[in-house]
């Protein structure tokens, strides 16, 4: 059994919370294993596009990295999600991909359905066809000074992205 | 005694199916289902069957939002909405675990323990007396399946729900499987545990299974009910003279929903062997 008798139920909180802890033990890793691996699913299942575009374990590193750095503030999963395509567009690791952002946004408008709309560059759009299909090959081509854009949203009561502009 | 009715905590995916069918429940061994009310709390598809399976079967609302033994104030927009849902389907059992689940804000869509004192006493029963006026009725507090224990606690865990349900006449909802946890990850032992339950008035019981992760067993809800938990159910059981409505808790590898109802049957055919004696 652990003892925390030099800890308070704060110090066991941090442990858990904080992106790296002193506190090692396996009830505290089984804890911390929990709040990782639980919003984490709920990361690829709302971000499943960005991820394949990512790679799994880069997407990986940026959803752990995304809970540590932004705990979670709602009792709702989905409103905690819905900082990750911003927070994605600030890293430095993938600065020179803004496309990651828009990927990761247009699979928050279909995973939601919740009718809310995005303004995307026009050229993000055949990338996010091309990864759903399993078709995209080669890297991703810079956006830097793209003006083009579409205003997108999920189509209610259908299965796909209603694109318009 | 009759047998104890059993439920099944049910996924949002299952309802359709369950509704669609012939004869809905008839046929299959729950009489109830039982839901995470926070699934349901929006306006969605889920929320239309739920409404819909309400007007067939009893409802129990089972929740992972009240906080209970936090520090933090009590969402009082989630208990209006709970309470809210509670009424639309007529739950017939209201029920939240006895742990922190938000602190300082954040909320770790987990279950934390907390130490068992008379701080704790005291902060808690507040909470649940406000939680119950302005539900309106009971709740079941349930126990939890713990992987830390806090030195500061002069109590166990079922002494410390005892003195919750008389200070504030909640119910208990017994879940066996994490005394089966506790029991193998740390000695606790069940059977004392279950004794100091007994006492309360106990509205509903879980089963569910459990796994070993690393070094620890861990309340995963993940494969079958194993015989030491229906051992113990029916220790719990013989201690009451009526039986105790059970739900059976599967959340992860959830195999397809037939699987699920055959794992019902042996739960049932268990749960008559129990009320035999």
């Amino acid at each position: 059994m652990v003892d925390l008798s030099k800890y308070s139920f704060d110090d066991f909180f941090a442990a858990i919370t904080a992106k790296n802890t002193q506190l090692k033990n396996p009830a505290i890793e089984a804890y911390r294993r929990n709040f990782l691996w639980g919003h984490l699913e709920s990361l690829q299942a709302q971000f499943p596009v960005a991820k394949i575009a990512l790679g799994e374990k880069n997407f990986r590193f940026f959803a752990r990295e995304y809970l540590f750095d932004c705990l979670p503030s709602s009792p709702s999963l989905d409103l905690f999600s819905s900082g990750f395509p911003d927070y994605l567009a600030h890293r430095k690791e993938i600065k020179d991909v803004p496309y990651f952002k828009h990927i990761a946004t247009l699979d928050f408008l279909s995973t939601q359905k919740t009718g809310a709309t995005a303004t995307v560059p026009k050229g993000c759009l055949s990338i996010y066809s091309a990864l759903i299909a399993g078709k995209f090959e080669g890297s991703f081509p810079a956006i830097s000074g793209e003006t083009e854009t579409a205003e997108v949203q999920y189509e209610q009561g259908r299965s796909y992205l209603k694109i318009s502009g | 005694m009759q047998p104890s009715l059993l439920g099944l905590n049910t996924r949002g995916e299952w309802m359709p199916k369950l509704l669609s069918a012939p004869s809905f429940l008839d046929d299959l061994p729950i009489s109830f289902l039982e839901v995470i009310a926070d699934n349901f709390l929006e306006a969605s598809a889920s929320s239309t069957h739920l409404n819909a399976v309400a007007q067939r079967a009893p409802v129990h609302l089972h929740c992972v939002g009240m906080n209970l033994g936090g520090y933090d104030p009590l969402d009082m927009d989630y208990i209006a909405k709970i309470k809210e849902l509670s009424k639309q389907v007529n739950a017939r059992v209201l029920s939240d675990h006895l742990c922190i689940q938000v602190h300082e804000g954040v909320h770790v869509h987990d279950l934390l323990p907390f130490a068992w004192n008379q701080d704790s006493l005291a902060r808690i029963s507040e909470r649940v007396d406000q939680v119950q006026q302005t539900l309106g009725r009971q709740i079941a507090v349930e126990n939890l399946s713990q992987y830390i224990y806090f030195a500061d606690s002069t109590w166990s865990e079922a002494e410390f729900l005892h003195k919750l349900c008389e200070k504030t006449g909640c119910g208990l909802l017994v879940d066996v499987n994490n005394l089966v946890v506790n029991e193998k990850n740390y000695a606790i032992d069940p059977i004392a545990e279950l004794d100091i339950m007994a006492e309360c008035t106990i509205l509903e019981s879980h089963l569910a299974g459990s796994e070993k992760v690393d070094s620890l067993w861990i309340d995963t809800h993940g494969s079958d009910v194993e015989p030491r938990t229906f051992e113990l159910f029916a220790y719990l059981q013989s201690k009451k003279s009526e039986p105790i409505p059970v739900v059976y808790e599967r959340d992860t590898n959830v195999p397809p929903l037939e699987e699920v109802m055959e794992h019902c049957r042996n739960i049932q055919a268990q749960l008559e062997r129990t009320a035999d004696g």
